[in-house]
């Protein structure tokens, strides 16, 4: 299927993939390097992508940099680093208006481009290590960053679930490590990391926009032959094993509401009938959680069910008052039986269909979603477009469904409650 | 039918006024697969207190009912608009903001079923005693999520430290206790007064027909009459109501709010102070100023700061919001750098950067189905047209920036922090 993306290896480890549509106004591209998750050096990776992203040695201070961006009709460099499934995928992207709307007449696409990749493989360095002054400003925006995260208290409570539930694997780490670790980042330290990224960490380039994109893979191939990648790392992803015995843990803080995570993983090969319980059961407004939970208890405002479909894990996620966390616990618990003894008819399957569809065929409306799907295909190995993708959840029968749904197991209950008085 | 158009985007839309009394704005995309259909209504959160020619006196409602509304609505005596939905697979959502309130649908396929169910439960109210008090605990713990938000807090703080009397200081979704006294009775009367389509918007951008849209429409908009209605809008001192707010919830960084008070605007007068106090804002204390960047370096900001304006109907004010050590450091050094500014003047070549920059960004937008629709809702609401800012970002001068700041009242603002637990 690689002729979707045209996906073509253009140095060792390093995949570039390109496709034009109209429609867009801008393009994006990602670059985008992929690790397994390890406590020991995802704080210094962390950083990497912060350093890259905000100068560059020929445009060597934030000011000009942001001010560069601004003239290019608010253009954008952004760095990200996050968790998918056991890897950590370090993104480095730009995103800009195409040629065909520049004002001035500009190249933007090979503007953008050498933009990148100057960020990418020619950061202000110091004596072989990044700057000081600058490792120390983004040192302070990852301390930051990690610290911040209780202020969502849904995602926190999130995170630290996966933590239990895929315990001893590399989905468990945080995706930004632990402030201790961050603390401990050096201008050495961060450049080593950043040196292994670019060298020897598989590689997706990603291009989605109204631009052809001639050019581009070339300026890539050049950069990075200059770089000498080597030694490439081996990236694999695991399902999440089941535990014996569910384990629980509450974990207290000053909140007023309790967040409530129930983590249940399945083993089934039958992924399209998997996808389709989860939807049935906590995916949709017309779903189980939602229909019974949330409306006809009262229970919570929100109660949805999420897959991780490559780790085989699927998420509950509540938010309840106190007195209620067992109660809403035995519901949760309750609709997936439901499911098991298949009580939901043909019409919640027809409906759950529609829901994949009416998400699948709206995928290539915008870039990101574009290049969001597809680097996500990468991953699963199992590169198709939506349209493909979506032909395996059309006709799956009511039996497969129960037979996913009788796979499935409680692995771990998490709690976020508030203090003891 | 008005077409309006525009020559710098070389786009256009349609603006109906139609015969029932609502206005229509319907934005056909070309190659686009989705579709996003808003239905709105001119009523919000602020809209407390009010009549309508048929009413002897004005009535005061509890606070949050216009978000309880919304959340009614949905319902009829059969089903739930959520199942007429589930049928077509659209993604339907709603919410209620200051001003208004506004029920939609994305889809990629059945774009007419979907028009049809939207127009049809909206127009269709169905509140019993049992329905309404069913929904005190989802909004109940809607109420208690943004309890526990440091960021929503920290915003709402602020908001109650500029203003005194205008319900702009009110959370949209009410408290406990003020949803508590809401009824079916009340929800009748907020719904009849306020859902007449006089008051209310149609925004349809993306995929679909624009005949067959009308067709529908022509079916199924119920003509109203427009029935005079008031709305309240308190007398708002000028300067701020506290200078300082102070809240202690589970967070690591303090974060805060500096909100800085101005009269209010209405129409094209406000879109026009919007952009220029916008472009004025980014230049003064953006990522692109020297502000930022020394503020950054110091490590009194992160990437987490940003400014913007916050406007509506009787309310106008600028805001900078992000985490800090020292929040009462970031202000004092936030008014001595405008304080500068003012005195010193500012640099023309960095606001030309910065208008381009709103020009870019104001074109990007119409890249986007969703943010299509939404902004003609908007700008509806507030009198104006979706491409009215690209012309007056266009139009903006060096000089409507500068007079800008020289207006500005720089000590006329509020300080709303959230500090960590101990």
């Amino acid at each position: 299927m690689n002729e979707i993306l045209n996906r073509r290896e253009i140095a060792e480890g390093v995949h570039f993939s390109s496709i034009t549509d109209n429609r867009y106004k801008k393009n994006l591209i990602s670059v985008i390097f992929y690790t397994e998750m390890n406590e020991n050096t995802v704080t210094d990776n962390v950083i990497v992508p912060e350093l890259l992203s905000k100068c560059n040695a020929k445009i060597p201070t934030y000011k000009e940099f942001n001010n560069k961006m601004s003239r290019l009709y608010a253009s954008v460099v952004n760095g990200s680093s996050s968790r998918q499934y056991d890897l950590q995928a370090l993104r480095l992207s730009a995103f800009y208006l195409d040629d065909a709307y520049a004002l001035s007449g500009e190249k933007m696409t090979e503007i953008m481009t050498d933009t990148l990749i100057d960020c990418l493989t020619d950061p202000v360095t110091d004596n072989g290590a990044f700057s000081a002054k600058f490792t120390e400003l983004e040192k302070k925006t990852v301390i930051d960053n990690i610290a911040a995260a209780i202020n969502d208290k849904r995602s926190y409570a999130t995170d630290r679930a996966m933590q239990t539930i895929c315990s001893g694997e590399p989905a468990s780490v945080s995706a930004y490590g632990t402030e201790e670790k961050a603390r401990e980042i050096t201008p050495e330290s961060a450049y080593k990391a950043y040196r292994r990224m670019i060298e020897s960490m598989p590689c997706e380039i990603i291009c989605v926009g109204s631009s052809d994109f001639s050019g581009v893979a070339e300026k890539f191939t050049e950069a990075f032959a200059k770089v000498g990648r080597h030694d490439i790392e081996a990236t694999t992803i695991g399902l999440s094993a089941i535990k014996d015995t569910p384990k629980e843990v509450v974990e207290r803080l000053s909140v007023n509401q309790s967040k409530l995570v129930l983590g249940f993983k399945s083993h089934c090969e039958d992924l399209p009938a998997l996808v389709l319980l989860q939807k049935i059961y906590g995916g949709t407004t017309s779903a189980k959680l939602f229909k019974v939970v949330r409306e006809k208890m009262s229970l919570c405002y929100y109660c949805s069910a999420g897959l991780n479909d490559l780790k085989g894990v699927m998420l509950v996620n509540s938010g309840v008052e106190n007195e209620n966390i067992e109660k809403t616990k035995t519901a949760v618990i309750d609709q997936l039986e439901e499911m098991k003894n298949g009580n939901f008819t043909d019409e919640d399957i027809s409906f759950a269909e529609m829901n994949i569809k009416n998400a699948y065929m709206g995928v290539a409306d915008s870039a990101f979603g574009v290049s969001s799907w597809y680097a996500d295909r990468i991953l699963k190995n199992d590169i198709v477009t939506p349209e493909q993708a979506l032909s395996r959840y059309l006709g799956v029968s009511k039996e497969r469904i129960i037979a996913a749904a009788k796979s499935v197991m409680l692995d771990s209950v998490y709690v976020l409650t508030g203090i003891e008085e | 039918m008005e077409k309006i158009t525009n020559s710098r985007v070389k786009e256009e839309y349609l603006r109906i006024k139609h015969k029932s009394g609502a206005t229509i704005l319907l934005y056909p995309m070309k190659g686009y697969s989705t579709a996003y259909a808003l239905f709105g209504t001119k009523y919000g959160s602020v809209d407390t207190t009010f009549k309508t020619d048929e009413d002897d006196d004005f009535v005061t409602v509890p606070e949050g009912i216009a978000h309880y509304l919304e959340h009614k609505l949905f319902e009829n005596d059969e089903c739930d608009a959520f199942d007429l939905y589930a049928k077509t697979g659209a993604n339907a959502n709603a919410y209620t903001s200051f001003d208004k309130t506004a029920y939609l649908f994305s889809c990629s396929q059945k774009f007419e079923e979907n028009l049809r169910i939207l127009l049809g439960f909206v127009q269709e109210p169905y509140f019993t005693d049992e329905t309404v008090a069913k929904e005190q605990g989802i909004i109940g713990q809607e109420i208690r999520m943004y309890e526990d938000d440091p960021g929503w807090r920290v915003f709402f703080n602020c908001l109650q430290a500029m203003y005194e009397k205008n319900p702009v200081r009110i959370d949209i979704a009410g408290t406990i206790e003020s949803i508590a006294k809401i009824d079916k009775d009340l929800l009748y009367r907020c719904y009849n007064t306020f859902y007449n389509l006089n008051n209310m918007v149609i925004a349809i951008a993306g995929n679909f027909d624009v005949d067959k849209t009308l067709e529908i429409c022509d079916e199924l908009l119920k003509p109203s009459e427009d029935h005079g209605l008031q709305v309240i809008v308190p007398d708002e001192p000028i300067t701020v109501h506290e200078k300082r707010k102070v809240q202690k919830l589970s967070c690591a960084i303090p974060l805060f709010n500096i909100g800085w008070k101005f009269p209010a605007y209405s129409g094209k007068e406000q879109y026009r102070n919007f952009i220029v106090y916008n472009i004025l804002m980014e230049l003064c204390l953006g990522n692109t100023s020297d502000f930022y960047n020394r503020m950054y370096e110091s490590g009194l900001l992160n990437d987490s700061f940003s400014v913007s304006v916050f406007c509506g109907r009787g309310y106008f004010s600028v805001i900078a919001e992000g985490e800090s050590v020292d929040p009462d450091k970031v202000l004092s050094e936030m008014v001595k750098e405008l304080s500068r500014l003012k005195a010193d003047g500012l640099d023309e070549e960095e606001f030309i950067t910065i208008r381009n920059k709103t020009y870019g960004e104001l074109v990007a937008g119409l890249n986007n189905v969703e943010s299509v629709a939404n902004s003609m809702l908007s700008q509806e609401i507030n009198g104006v047209g979706i491409y009215d800012g690209i012309e007056i970002t266009a139009n903006t001068t060096f000089e409507d920036v500068k007079a800008a700041l020289d207006y500005m009242d720089i000590d006329n603002n509020s300080l709303s922090i959230i500090e960590p637990v101990d």
